[in-house]
């Protein structure tokens, strides 16, 4: 959808509440909130943003095993010697080695996920103010073709300490 | 810190604003007075004087035998024990959604920086460690093939000790993030450059803060998995995989319940020292002293509860080789230590802790915590001292008990050296990385308040699923 970024910041939690209110009432709910701090989900009325997290380590661990086995039953297969009677494919030798190929895949892919579902990194901020970080909120809206100075009264209304909007193209 | 109530009642609070808190942290973070520096060297030269004694034992008993190593395989597994193990510290109170635990959080996560000299340390011990033929690894080296599995049980504990540094350190970065972000736009020049990369461009979105709680989660629980684990694998093959014969199930889980234990200790020593000479009595106050005591009480228990289920299968045995193993593990050489062992890991703690004042303070804990760290050291002396002295580590039953080993000076000096070493790496890390989880406090500030109730002011804490 065509239309520019607006991002009001604000002081007093409050306020962001009450411009995130307006801005649902306009319309406008798919907002996006910027905090230094964890709020809970909801807490601006926001829809929750989903993630995929839980499937990276998953998807590692799967992965990791799959590797370790291939690593610990290609080599007893190269090497096919019977020893004591045991099976040439014996699982609780293998257990270690699948155990630690599984955590590594887990661990690896954890820290990828992280990063990928954060949607990091960034080499340029959108709008984006540094006091979001000192403690201010910041909501930023796509504002509809020709309603982006709407949004901008409607933020100062309640009582943004800044708005600022994206150039006009 | 708001205090307050009668009878010994105790509710308080962190009264700062976030701005307040962020410019007293960071300003701590970026400060390099000349006693830090003192520090510094005093503990980079205790570092150096540990590379002078391996080199004094490398070039005496070389590096042919594991025999001459025993101190430095328990200096391994001292800083395991204690360091690497303290960021359990952080993970397991984050799962319960509790709050005490915000305050603590970074100064037990940035433990995880001693992974580094874990890995340097691990080399030598891995050049000297006997093939697994004909030991008692975990790896069933042979048992299944001839040579298989290849490279056991070297390649394999070494990836356990990396896995164990990189999951370390991702848990410290991952948590620190929205601080890096924060000191970027405070702090200028290198440092500040250096913050910017780390921070990656966080903003603060829903979904940033969603993702990193659950990366919190998952590498806090891929990590107490894997320092579980590396206490099994530690204490299987530079433990008792030494002794011929000596097959104890319950061993490498008391090691790792031990890891708890000084866990625990090691983050109430290191927040008493942040507290007392950091400038930060308001920031950990009675309440963070007093949940980790109960939960090192609790945790002492249990430790006394698994070496006595030990214990008890070679007493009862009374097979001449299960008398034995009494003799190399307990009652032998090294009785004086484990009488001391146990009076600190157990029986002080409880004599101690048992009482709710004590529990209930900052210096009762942190008394407890100094003669947990000292037992545990002790306990690692004993155990991997004694069990690298044993001559013929083939064989089905240990042949002969041998005498006690005493710290020849370069023992002591590699010893100190590694202990000085975590500590430096701890003391350089915490001037990078704050020490207080800014976020965390400030999350923690929004979901807790006190509240008068009759006569009586009660702490009201909100936990949002």
């Amino acid at each position: 959808m065509a239309g520019r970024s607006v991002l009001g910041v604000f002081r007093e939690v409050d306020e962001a509440v009450e411009a995130a209110d307006k801005l649902k009432e306009n319309g406008m709910d798919n907002f996006e909130v910027l905090s230094g701090t964890p709020f809970p989900e909801g807490a601006f009325g926001e829809k929750v943003a989903n993630h995929r997290l839980y499937v990276w380590p998953l998807m590692g661990a799967m992965l990791g095993f799959s590797l370790a086995l291939l690593v610990t039953a290609g080599t007893q297969l190269a090497y096919p010697l019977v020893t004591g009677g045991k099976p040439i494919l014996a699982l609780p030798a293998m257990f270690i080695i699948a155990y630690e190929g599984t955590m590594l895949g887990a661990i690896i892919s954890t820290i990828i996920g992280v990063i990928f579902e954060s949607r990091l990194p960034k080499a340029k901020l959108d709008l984006y103010d540094p006091r979001i970080t000192e403690g201010y909120i910041g909501l930023v809206v796509v504002a509809p073709e020709g309603e982006a100075e709407r949004v901008d009264a409607l933020f100062k209304a309640a009582n943004a300490a800044d708005v600022q909007l994206e150039p006009a193209s | 810190m708001h205090n307050g109530g009668p009878h010994g009642h105790h509710v308080d609070l962190l009264e700062r604003s976030s701005e307040e808190a962020a410019g007293e942290v960071l300003g701590w973070t970026e400060r390099t007075g000349p006693a830090y520096l003192l520090v510094v060297l005093v503990l980079a030269a205790v570092a150096a004087l540990g590379v002078v004694g391996f080199a004094m034992k490398a070039a005496d008993g070389g590096l042919d035998s594991h025999h001459p190593w025993g101190y430095l395989a328990a200096a391994l597994a001292f800083i395991m024990t204690t360091s690497l193990s303290a960021p359990l510290v952080a993970i397991a109170p984050r799962f319960g959604k509790a709050h005490w635990n915000r305050y603590v959080s970074r100064i037990a996560e940035t433990w995880s920086v001693v992974g580094l000299l874990s890995i340097l340390i691990m080399v030598p011990l891995l050049l000297t460690l006997p093939s697994a033929e004909h030991r008692q690894t975990l790896l069933m080296y042979n048992k299944v093939a001839e040579g298989w599995p290849v490279g056991a049980p070297h390649l394999y504990v070494a990836l356990v000790l990396v896995f164990t540094a990189i999951n370390g350190f991702g848990l410290l970065w991952a948590s620190a993030i929205p601080d890096f972000a924060l000191a970027k736009s405070r702090v200028g020049g290198l440092r500040g450059a250096l913050y910017s990369k780390l921070a990656l461009g966080w903003v603060g979105t829903k979904r940033q803060w969603r993702a990193l709680r659950a990366g919190l989660g998952v590498l806090g629980a891929l990590y107490f998995i894997f320092i579980v684990w590396s206490h099994t694998t530690i204490s299987f093959d530079f433990g008792q995989s030494l002794v011929p014969g000596l097959r104890d199930s319950v061993f490498p889980a008391w090691q790792a319940l031990g890891g708890i234990q000084a866990a625990l200790a090691t983050v109430i020593v290191t927040s008493f020292v942040v507290r007392m000479f950091g400038g930060f009595k308001e920031y950990i106050g009675v309440n963070q002293f007093w949940s980790m005591a109960k939960l090192m009480l609790a945790s002492s228990l249990l430790w006394m509860y698994f070496w006595w289920s030990g214990f008890i299968i070679y007493w009862y045995a009374k097979t001449p080789q299960a008398q034995d193993f009494l003799q190399l593990m307990w009652f032998g050489p090294y009785r004086t230590i484990f009488i001391i062992t146990i009076i600190c890991n157990f029986a002080l703690v409880l004599g101690i802790l048992m009482w709710n004042p004590v529990r209930k303070s900052i210096l009762g804990p942190t008394i407890v915590s100094c003669l947990i760290i000292f037992g545990a050291f002790l306990d690692k002396i004993r155990i991997y001292v004694g069990f690298y002295s044993v001559e013929e580590y083939t064989g089905h039953i240990l042949q002969e008990v041998p005498e006690a080993v005493p710290p020849g000076l370069g023992d002591g000096l590699m010893v100190a050296g590694v202990i000085g070493g975590a500590l430096l790496l701890y003391t350089l890390a915490i001037k990078f990385v704050p020490i207080f989880n800014l976020w965390e406090i400030r999350e923690g500030s929004m979901l807790q308040v006190i509240r008068p109730f009759k006569r009586l002011p009660l702490k009201i804490l909100a936990k949002p699923e």
